[in-house]
């Protein structure tokens, strides 16, 4: 139990092998191909699309990982070294997002380009989107994350040395504040990289329908990976049905969640009908859009949500894993909607960069999260209160 | 006399590991929790508490009286502030009873056996707060005998209701939620009043118990059926405490008002509600337990947690006053910005945001410290000032957006009158009256869920 599961390291070696460099050729690849062909605009929004999904989960990673040491629930302890490990590839995410601050500000967002000197409204947000700002609040919100995710990481792994039941506090101590930050850094970065895409638009629930977004594709990352490693040792021991069964209570939750914000954004901007707000709601719903958007609901929410209410299914691995798959899938399709319709507003056209960048760029951080992952014991057992749990399953 | 009721057991406060005081087993929690309802006499100080309540029970009778008399123009709405207390009231008490659901329903699937002690409380609680909530907006209508015309019931007159109105949709969603939480307060009791069937020496009384308890048994079937029924009422329950209040929060998002009108209102006004709800139910629990020496039942670890959860919501809060404010500028919409400036420094009521914030972003702050987390005089206080913040965050939301709308030349100041106060002051008599009715005649703690979590409780020790 020094590492991870020992059966599985040469196996954990090779995906991280074939994925870091799968990721790199597809990333170059795609590179070379969109400067060469002209197509930088269309390079930077698929970019965009896979820089801010894999950014979320690992966002996510580090915000379940609070949760899980406020609360310490059953559903938590197998999963903390997942957790961990997502939050650890920060540095990496930082540094994938120079592209964009570097190269991609000008296609990407248009209070970023000159003609923004000529629109009366962007004038008056110029105090708050203006690049210089934009960069400084990048930089602070990747500081904050990776400062307190480090510091959860490091005592965590003192105490598998130590088994120091006082750093457990200390985890706690520092998860409560943590939360807010939080819940903050994330809100501010989605309004900076996903909101002011149209920065026109604006609506006070964004931030969290993003925390909750990611949250769920976050759930169904783990319970892809718990699927995984699940059948050896250790883990074999303590990710039974039972976790499996918790893992989907709380995929579920999500899901009414995701719908929840979702349903409540649009009726309230769809009731009042305000010209300020419904252009982000048109841009969606004509077009071909409209069908995508009822797709949308369909799969990210009606089909899993109905498939998660049975209670056999979400205790067994194989079955669960399918519908974590189908959410994983379509969280990309929900970025893909947010992101999108600000530049193709006449038509939904998915092109082969769409989908390859956000692979591309997940292959390399699946990469550094494996090499994370495999690096430290897959369980947290010294934790005095990992001892309690045992002690109560 | 109370002397008496004190000295069953306890008084002692738990710091233990467990979630129950040492002093407690199968026996000791059964005599202790029904012997309040049994016992043959009370104490003086419960008929006081009674009465204070009863006396605002009148005041409320009395108002409502005088209203249906003479209409709502006795109260202090004008143009352009429509919805004055009435609605401030509904929002508050409506929000007070999300506590109760969510300790009783998502705590338990979520499997919080802590939560045992606190549930049937809260749970009453709810449901007396649903009852006073609902007294407001049927008052408001002007004409209550008419409210059936909110359903959807066919009629001569063609009338049918605006679908499109969150005011009618709030219809459903209240009264649902009131039917679901009187269910499953009731459901919840039928094996404790079973043991008060079978422990009450009075022969009526012996009757009256066993009506209620439906021939409870014991027996392993009812066991097994009371356990499914009561998983499904706790899932059925569950969108509820998110529904109600986002139905409410619709009643203001949906419209053109600026301070109404955000997207952020549904989550931030659920988080609200089970803010205010948890610290009243601090209010309440606090001194019943000092009072009748309930220190090893609900212990301070509950007091913590409820204080942690008080601290979690309260943030989510603060999240929707921050997203606002930093919204209304961002928005660059003249009259989003001017809404904001309004409320918080050129309006006639920029005291009532800023008390705001000192009640429920400044105060709540002290929660941070484990110490104040564990001490039930400031939780208790805590608890008020979260209470008043809460119906100024309605105040603020209500009256200062409508004082200040659209047309400047209709701009109004609205203040309650008497007849606003004493409707308002009395349904929190009516409210305490059903509190002290019910902590002298039903079981105010769930006998046989605490009997579950004893033996891990023991463990622990």
């Amino acid at each position: 139990m020094t590492t991870t599961t020992e059966t599985l390291r040469p196996q954990l070696d090779q995906l991280q092998k074939v994925s870091l460099i799968l990721g790199l050729v597809i990333v170059a690849g795609s590179a070379a191909a969109a400067f060469t062909m002209g197509q930088q605009a269309e390079f930077f929004q698929s970019y965009l699309i896979g820089f801010f999904f894999w950014t979320g989960i690992a966002l996510s990673c580090w915000g379940l990982c609070m949760l899980h040491h406020l609360v310490t629930g059953r559903w938590g302890f197998v999963l903390q070294r997942v957790f961990e490990s997502g939050m650890s590839t920060f540095p990496l995410l930082f540094v994938l997002f120079l592209p964009i601050l570097l190269l991609g500000m000008q296609d990407l967002y248009p209070w970023a380009r000159p003609e923004a000197a000529d629109d009366p409204l962007l004038q008056h947000k110029e105090a708050y989107l203006n690049y210089g700002f934009f960069v400084v609040r990048a930089v602070i919100y990747f500081a904050i994350w990776i400062g307190v995710s480090s510091y959860l990481i490091k005592w965590s792994n003192a105490q598998d040395e130590s088994g120091d039941p006082a750093l457990s506090d200390r985890l706690q101590a520092l998860s409560g504040p943590g939360m807010p930050l939080f819940a903050l850094t994330v809100t501010f970065a989605s309004f900076d990289w996903l909101m002011s895409l149209d920065p026109h638009w604006f609506s006070t629930l964004y931030g969290v329908m993003m925390i909750v977004s990611a949250g769920g594709a976050t759930m169904a990352f783990a319970i892809i990976m718990m699927n995984y490693l699940h059948k050896h040792e250790p883990l074999s021991r303590f990710a039974n049905a039972g976790r499996f069964y918790e893992w989907g209570k709380i995929e579920l939750a999500f899901m009414l969640l995701w719908f929840y914000m979702m349903l409540s954004q649009f009726l309230i901007i769809w009731a009042a009908n305000l010209p300020e707000e419904t252009p982000w709601y048109i841009h969606r719903s004509t077009g071909g859009w409209e069908i995508y958007s009822f797709c949308l609901i369909l799969l990210r929410f009606v089909v899993p949500f109905c498939l998660l209410l049975s209670i056999p299914r979400k205790k067994n691995p194989k079955r669960l894993v399918r519908v974590a798959v189908l959410i994983l899938v379509m969280h990309f399709a929900d970025l893909f909607w947010h992101i999108m319709p600000n530049f193709s507003q006449h038509g939904v056209h998915i092109g082969l960069l769409n989908i390859a960048l956000p692979l591309g760029i997940g292959g390399i951080w699946f990469a550094v999260f494996l090499m994370r992952l495999k690096s430290r014991p897959i369980i947290p057992q010294k934790d005095p209160r990992f001892a309690e749990y045992v002690e109560a399953t | 006399m109370s002397q008496q009721v004190r000295t069953i057991q306890g008084g002692q406060e738990y710091t233990g590991p467990g979630v129950v005081g040492p002093e407690y087993d199968n026996t000791t929690v059964t005599e202790k929790i029904s012997n309040l309802v049994l016992r043959k006499d009370t104490e003086l100080s419960w008929f006081a508490g009674v009465a204070i309540g009863a006396f605002g029970g009148l005041i409320l009778l009395v108002s409502v009286t005088y209203l249906v008399l003479i209409g709502t123009g006795i109260w202090g709405l004008n143009v352009p502030v429509g919805w004055g207390f009435a609605i401030i009231n509904f929002v508050w008490w409506i929000g007070i009873g999300h506590a109760g659901t969510l300790i009783s329903a998502i705590l338990h699937l979520m499997q919080q056996s802590w939560r045992n002690s606190i549930n049937r409380f809260a749970e009453a609680m709810t449901i007396f707060a649903v009852m006073c909530a609902g007294m407001f907006p049927l008052l408001h209508v002007g004409r209550p005998w008419l409210a059936y015309w909110l359903m959807p019931l066919p009629n001569t007159m063609a009338l049918w209701p605006q679908w499109r109105s969150p005011l009618v949709w709030d219809v459903f969603a209240v009264s649902t939620y009131f039917t679901v939480s009187l269910i499953f307060w009731y459901m919840g009791m039928i094996p404790d009043l079973g043991t008060l069937r079978d422990r009450a020496t009075n022969p009526y009384l012996r009757q009256l118990f066993g009506l209620l308890s439906m021939g409870w048994r014991g027996a392993t079937s009812h066991w097994a059926r009371y356990e499914k029924a009561y998983l499904i009422l706790a899932g059925l329950s569950t969108p509820l405490v998110l529904s109600v209040h986002s139905v409410v929060s619709f009643d203001f998002a949906v419209s053109l008002v600026p301070g109404w009108h955000t997207t952020v209102f549904p989550p931030y006004f659920v988080a609200g509600a089970v803010y205010a709800g948890f610290a009243m139910v601090l209010t309440c629990t606090i001194p019943v337990r000092k009072y009748y020496g309930l220190e090893g039942l609900i212990t301070i670890r509950h007091l913590e947690n409820m204080a942690k959860v008080t601290l979690a919501t309260g943030y989510i809060v603060i999240y929707g006053y921050a997203m606002e404010a930093f919204i209304s500028w961002y928005s660059a919409s003249p009259y989003e910005g001017f809404m904001m400036w309004n409320r918080m420094w050129s309006g006639p009521y920029w005291w009532s945001y800023w008390m705001l914030l000192f009640c429920n972003a400044f105060s709540i702050q002290f929660l941070w410290f484990k110490k104040l987390r564990r001490s039930p005089i400031f939780l208790w206080f805590l608890s008020l000032i979260v209470g008043v913040g809460m119906w100024l965050e309605r105040f603020v939301i209500v009256v200062t957006s409508l004082a200040r709308d659209y047309l400047p030349s209709s701009w109004d100041v609205y203040s309650g009158t008497v007849w606003d106060w004493s409707l308002y002051i009395g349904t929190i008599g009516f409210f305490i009256m059903m509190m002290f009715l019910f902590i002298r005649f039903l079981p105010i703690i769930p006998m046989s869920e605490m009997k579950m979590i004893l033996p891990r409780s023991k463990k622990a020790e």
